[in-house]
């Protein structure tokens, strides 16, 4: 009646048994990703809305118009959430070796397995908090349909591969490395502020414009908006950079980790 | 059953540096349960980890052709903010092992009742390793590792671990590891000794415990 998993050889029982590691990884890190919180999963939602809700109130308050567009709300709102899921992501993601050891000892739980789980967890939540945060507004009448949903999404994956090469980075070295969590959030969180999110890139000086485009955040930020809004004209805007972000972040995420694996678990 | 090549396991660096597994080459065919003996630090914990694939090996590989059981009691894919119940789904879940009925054993056999559906951190310490020995015995494996028996609360339950252990051997082989000879002769039939990185395999394990004694009255004195 009860049955282990069988012996496992080659590529394809690989591959399924990390199916089936993230499967029952990802059922617990749903249960646990807000610790003993019976209401985590209201701060998913209420957090982003903060954010947008402060920055909305105080250009109310000196009566300044959107940058860009009609709406504050959804200038605002365009610029938080691709942040938002790009730092969540990569935080979590970070945290997902150090903090579960004692997992990764199970037989055959990879580091990997913890990691990929941690990503589609990460993703589903921010597509749920989209998706509430959307039809909440629309229901207000504050905001419009998006015109190009395929680029949103688009944008939205790209920037989730942004996080998750950083995250895969974060996970290695915040194990090996216990103040590089310190390190991280010191260096990152200018990028709140880099990253265009409450002003339009196209109406700061141009040497201003010049350093900040090396932000890679910044560019996802923007194509996430030129989904929402077909005459979102930007000059500043570089897909192939920010592409070029997420295959280097992803490799030298891979590499560190392959190389750190023996040492992962018990570090 | 098992087999190990060229296995080798350091820990440490310079001045620390250990060996725990010195290329080690072994194979467990089944034929009998092996109790593997050795001093404390000598390694026999990261060698069941090794074998059991909770640890990778420095170099060298390890081939299973059967199912291994993690180490009897081991609790640490547990999360304590996690019921019971949700914990044992989550590691029935990572063996492929069916799921409600593993919950439905564990829940049987650890008798903790209505605090099954506790959250783990508030359960007492006996309580605790109940319901991490039933999981053990849940899931049916072709080989349990037992590392240094453990007291599992009173005598009775104890007894009935003992009983549920033996209905368990009739189709399973044990691979216990201890530092006292005692109890790992009353279980296993081969024995071996791990010291410096090296596996030393006796015929029978009455052999074995003898060389043991011996190397610990020669190192004492």
């Amino acid at each position: 009646m009860r049955t282990a998993s069988p012996v496992e050889d080659g590529l394809i029982a690989s591959l399924r048994t990390r199916r089936r590691n993230i499967g029952a990884l990802l059922l617990r890190e749903q249960k646990t990703r807000f610790g003993r919180s019976r209401i985590g999963y209201v701060w998913a939602v209420v957090e982003p809305l903060a954010h947008i809700a402060v920055m909305s109130l105080v250009y109310w308050a000196v009566n300044r118009q959107a940058p860009v567009g009609a709406s504050v709300i959804m200038f605002f709102a365009t610029g938080v959430l691709p942040f938002f899921l790009f730092h969540k992501t990569a935080l979590h993601l970070g945290a997902a070796v150090r903090g579960s050891q004692k997992v990764l000892r199970m037989p055959f739980v990879a580091p990997m397995d913890m990691v990929v789980a941690r990503a589609i967890l990460e993703a589903v939540t921010w597509v749920a908090v989209v998706c509430i945060l959307f039809t909440t507004l629309l229901a207000l009448g504050l905001a419009d349909m998006p015109d190009a949903p395929e680029v949103l999404l688009l944008a939205a994956l790209v920037t989730l591969g942004l996080g998750f090469g950083v995250g895969l980075i974060n996970a290695t070295a915040m194990t090996l490395w216990t103040s590089w969590v310190r390190v991280y959030t010191t260096l990152t969180r200018p990028l709140y502020i880099f990253s265009a999110i409450f002003f339009s890139i196209d109406q700061v000086p141009s040497t201003l414009q010049y350093w900040l485009s090396w932000n890679p955040v910044m560019h996802a930020v923007q194509w996430f908006r030129t989904g929402f809004r077909a005459d979102y004209e930007t000059s500043v805007l570089d897909e192939n950079y920010l592409i070029a972000w997420v295959i280097g972040t992803i490799l030298v995420g891979l590499c560190m980790m392959r190389i750190a694996r023996p040492r992962l678990a018990y570090a | 059953m098992i087999e190990l090549h060229e296995v080798t396991k350091i820990y440490g660096q310079g001045f620390n540096r250990r060996i725990v597994c010195d290329r080690l080459s072994v194979a467990f065919d089944g034929s009998s349960d092996v109790g593997i003996l050795g001093g404390n630090g000598s390694g026999k914990s990261t060698l069941l980890r090794m074998i059991a694939g909770m640890e990778v090996p420095d170099s060298g590989q390890i081939v299973r052709r059967c199912r291994v059981s993690f180490p009897l009691g081991y609790s640490g894919g547990f999360h304590p903010n996690l019921s019971a119940r949700d914990n044992v789904r989550f590691v029935a879940r990572l063996y492929g092992a069916d799921e409600a009925a593993t919950v439905r054993f564990v829940q049987d056999f650890s008798e903790v009742g209505l605090h099954f559906d506790d959250p783990l951190y508030k359960y007492s310490n006996t309580m605790r390793s109940r319901v991490t020995f039933a999981l053990s015995i849940a899931i049916e494996f072709d080989l349990y590792l037992v590392d240094e028996v453990t007291s599992v609360g009173d005598v009775t339950f104890k007894r009935k671990c003992l009983a549920a252990l033996a209905e368990r051997r009739k189709h399973a082989r044990l691979l216990m590891a201890s530092q006292h000879a005692h109890t790992v002769s009353k279980l296993c039939r081969t024995g071996a000794i791990l010291d410096g990185g090296k596996l030393y395999a006796y015929a029978t394990m009455a052999e074995a415990v003898s060389v043991y004694q011996n190397s610990i009255v020669v190192t004492d004195a």
